[in-house]
């Protein structure tokens, strides 16, 4: 009789325990996404905020060049790659290091911040994107944003507080037939939403 | 004791155990049965012994209940949490998206702007009331509106406009939901 | 032998009853961890950025050329906004007091107090700052200590940066 207790108890402490591995089994795997989507909303905040703050930096140039000035004045340590001008394309990428905290940082980088910068007839346009760093080649960004600056409506705004204004006041580009050559903000847009 | 006596041996021990308060008075009840069978009397006693404790069945059910309620309990309020999270943090990201958006394809029409502005100023035409202080709306979303407003300087050594307002308005009519009486005037 | 056989029978459950039970807490353990550090995280850094998010969406339903500037008030490096809807000129004041974050809406040529604000989100640090060519900075360090920084730049030009430089 007492085989038989024993039997029953172990045979009910057996079900017990495949009953609850399987649940567990099952939390377990919702606790893993339920931390995964918290990494991933916490990256796209600061990846926001990231890019926000550089595009209102961006929104004040007169030109290029003031625009890389702004870019050193919240990130000194970024790396400003000179257009590529014999390509025609005439762009300026700016690269920052940030760590997983996403601030600047000059050693291991946790993600990477990118600004692709041209400009054509009177019009800065800016690319943004924010990679991981272990993924910047031809992964997906973590946040993509495209600002557009009309140049000569900042001159006058800046005019008593930036002291290269004058060298710069002129810098339109030569009014041409060719279509304009911007990037769709639009198509950017949904793009990001629907990442 | 005609129960016990009915010679279905396995009910009646069965029975015995469940019903049985393991006293000794119910030992020449057994009599009948046991009798005859080696060991017993020793059986009996184990057996009258192990009706004094009763073995725990269900409790590693009942544990593995509370259990898993309480696991499932975390795991999908964290779930509800990140998730909810998550939705706030792409809404966001929406939102700036959109701002920026209606910001670039107003600047594009102030670009267009400023280039015919110049390109009249440098032919010597005239600039009328309306040319000189444009307005335009961008629609940002469902319920916010752009409002931009411009003012043209044909004296800077480029003419171009001076942004006068960059404002982002509500669209939506207001509705008042609900009226608080404040003071009541004989 | 026997005897041994039955300690076998009383003990092999009980060790299983045990691993079950050392298992079960050890999940439930890892889970409320998880939960923790979910709804820390989410929490982290919310009143900072709420903050300043709200300071950036108050900044761009204001941009007008000489609505926005940093200016001090009773001590106070405070944002200040300002709007006139043609007969009144007001002005609001966002700053920090008592380990609150106030906003105060008076008329433009009325003087007021620190107290007079209402509370809106509570901080330990609020600074404003202009940076010049209409970009302002603001820091923000929550009632947690956790820092977050923003910068909004205002795109209407005018006597903004005049009044603020002067």
């Amino acid at each position: 009789m007492k085989k038989k207790a024993t039997s029953l108890f172990l045979l009910e402490l057996i079900l017990a325990m495949l009953i609850f591995f399987m649940a567990a089994a099952i939390c377990v795997s919702m606790f893993a996404k339920a931390h995964e989507m918290n990494k991933k909303s916490q990256e796209l905040n600061s990846a926001v905020l990231v890019e926000k703050n550089l595009a209102e930096m961006l929104s004040r140039a007169v030109s290029v060049d003031d625009a890389c000035r702004l870019v050193t004045q919240l990130y000194p340590h970024a790396e400003i790659s000179a257009p590529v001008k014999d390509t025609g394309s005439g762009i300026t990428e700016v690269r920052i290091a940030l760590d997983d905290d996403f601030l600047e940082t000059t050693g291991q980088s946790a993600y990477q911040l990118t600004a692709d910068l041209s400009e054509d007839r009177d019009l800065l346009t800016a690319g943004l994107h924010v990679y991981p760093a272990d993924d910047t080649e031809n992964g997906t960004s973590v946040y993509d944003l495209t600002v557009e600056n009309s140049l000569s409506s900042n001159v006058s705004a800046s005019a008593g507080n930036i002291s290269d204004v004058s060298a710069s006041a002129g810098n339109t580009s030569d009014v041409s037939a060719s279509a304009v050559n911007t990037s769709d903000p639009l198509k950017s847009g949904t793009e990001e939403a629907a990442s | 004791m005609s129960a016990w006596n009915d010679g279905n041996g396995r009910n009646d021990r069965y029975g015995a155990y469940a019903g049985s308060s393991g006293t000794s008075e119910h030992a020449g009840d057994y009599s009948g049965i046991w009798s005859g069978t080696p060991g017993a009397f020793r059986r009996k006693k184990q057996n009258d012994q192990k009706q004094s404790a009763p073995a725990p069945f269900g409790l590693p059910l009942l544990m593995v209940v509370f259990l898993i309620l309480c696991l499932f309990t975390f795991a999908a309020i964290s779930l509800v949490t990140a998730r909810n999270d998550y939705h706030a943090s792409q809404k966001n990201a929406e939102n700036q998206t959109a701002y920026y958006t209606a910001c670039n394809q107003a600047e594009e029409k102030l670009a267009a702007l400023n280039r015919e502005l110049a390109d009249q100023v440098s032919s010597g035409e005239k600039i009328s009331a309306d040319e000189s202080t444009p307005s335009y709306e961008i629609p940002v979303d469902d319920s916010h509106v752009l409002s931009v407003a411009l003012e043209a300087d044909t004296d800077a050594e480029t003419p171009h406009y001076t942004v006068l307002k960059w404002r982002v308005e509500t669209s939506a009519a207001w509705e008042p939901e609900q009226t608080l009486p404040v003071l009541q005037l004989p | 032998m026997k005897k041994g056989a039955s300690l076998a029978q009383i003990i092999f459950p009980i060790v299983l009853f045990a691993f079950f039970a050392t298992a079960a807490i050890l999940v439930i353990l890892f889970g409320a961890r998880v939960y923790q550090s979910t709804v820390e995280k989410s929490g982290d850094n919310y009143n900072a950025r709420t903050l300043l998010s709200y300071v950036t969406q108050k900044i761009r339903q204001n941009d007008e050329a000489g609505s926005v500037s940093v200016e001090d008030f009773d001590g106070t490096d405070a944002l200040v906004l300002r709007n006139d809807d043609g007969s009144d000129a007001y002005r609001t004041l966002i700053y920090l007091y008592n380990g609150q974050v106030c906003e105060l809406t008076v008329l433009d040529d009325t003087t007021a107090e620190l107290s007079a604000g209402t509370g809106i989100i509570g901080a330990q640090q609020f600074v404003p700052e202009e940076t010049g060519d209409g970009i302002f900075h603001f820091m923000c360090v929550d009632a947690g200590g956790k820092k977050a920084e923003t910068v909004v730049a205002v795109r209407s030009a005018g006597s903004a940066d005049e009044e603020a430089s002067s």
